[in-house]
């Protein structure tokens, strides 16, 4: 039988899973090649679109935001805007601990978004639901094939 | 109009055995979401379904599946009521019984036959005419079955009647009322 535990067994019980948690594993790591991820990750979309940036077609521009994740706490992270005319898309971290990955970001326009998964570290992933989950490498075509998808 | 007797099915569930499975479903959802979490954590043990859910997705994902199964808890158990409530009148109308309430029963089927309404000039008000005490209970169920009637036909419109139903008090209204109500046999 499940021995109930006092509310100061419970907060003990609850402390100590997280301690084993903690062992096992090196957040603070994680968080920094996290966050190293995202900005190679927005250093590539930059690159991909200079030549329109270039020719002010497209403006990029990185803010900053918190975020909290139970495991990693809370933390700074940069997010992405990307003015097309009118039209706006952006890169918004979701957070590290996701399944099947080391990260995650939404590529958000006004017609939905896409996850965009760190599968490895530095390797970052289009994931695209269907009947099964697909990945698919992101390069430059992929990424301005999703923008013209997400905002056409 | 045909008066063939209702063959009854024997199939209806009770309140506690609803109540046990509703139990054993939400216990399975929160053992399964605590390991979906945990592989989202070690990376490891996935099930594709959930990539690139963080634990706040997952955490959404099944408190969405705990209030779709609460939903249909407490509608299984006010048609499990329903149930036993139209069962004692198909036994007391084909039987022909002569006490109170089956002679009751025995005018309304000679007006509606088995299409006797549950509520409104039908069995819940010789209920109230017969076993007075009972009334503030089956008003309390009447309630339910204004819910009962929206998870019935598919929810379409806006809720109208004003609480919310969770398994727990749909158990309490629904046991309250058949525990108080005099059926011919000892069903729950």
């Amino acid at each position: 039988m499940t021995k109930i535990l006092t509310f100061e067994e419970f907060v003990k019980q609850k402390r100590d899973e997280s301690l084993e948690k903690d062992k096992n594993i090196d957040w603070q790591g994680r968080k920094d090649k996290w966050i190293s991820s995202v900005n190679t990750l927005y250093e590539n979309v930059t690159n991909w679109l200079l030549p329109l940036i270039n020719q002010n077609l497209i403006e990029i521009k990185k803010s900053e935001i918190s975020i909290f994740e139970e495991y990693l706490g809370n933390y700074q992270i940069s997010q992405v805007s990307i003015a097309i005319g009118h039209e706006k898309i952006l890169l918004i971290p979701k957070g590290s601990v996701i399944i099947g990955g080391f990260g995650r970001v939404d590529l958000i326009g006004k017609n939905g978004s896409m996850l965009l998964i760190l599968t490895d570290w530095d390797n970052w992933k289009v994931a695209i639901k269907e009947t099964k989950v697909k990945f698919i490498d992101l390069d430059k075509d992929i990424f301005t094939g999703l923008i013209k998808e997400l905002i056409q | 109009m045909s008066r063939n007797v209702v063959s009854l099915s024997g199939e209806n569930l009770n309140i506690s055995e609803i109540w046990d499975w509703y139990l054993t479903q939400e216990k399975s959802l929160i053992h399964y979401r605590k390991q979906v979490i945990s592989a989202a954590v070690t990376n490891t043990n996935f099930d594709i379904q959930f990539i690139g859910s963080t634990p706040n997705d997952i955490n959404e994902y099944f408190n969405n599946l705990i209030e779709e199964l609460e939903l249909l808890v407490s509608f299984n158990i006010v048609a499990s009521t329903e149930g036993k409530i139209r069962e004692d009148f198909v036994i007391r109308v084909s039987k022909k019984l002569k006490d109170n309430i089956s002679k009751k029963y025995w005018k309304l089927f000679k007006e509606f036959e088995w299409h006797v309404p549950l509520d409104e000039n039908g069995i819940l008000e010789v209920w109230i005419d017969i076993e007075q005490p009972i009334k503030s209970k089956v008003s309390l169920f009447r309630g339910l079955l204004k819910f009962r009637h929206w998870m019935a036909h598919g929810r379409y419109w806006r809720k109208n009647y004003g609480r919310e139903y969770p398994p727990i008090l749909a158990n309490k209204i629904c046991k309250e009322l058949i525990d108080d109500f005099s059926f011919i046999d000892n069903w729950n």
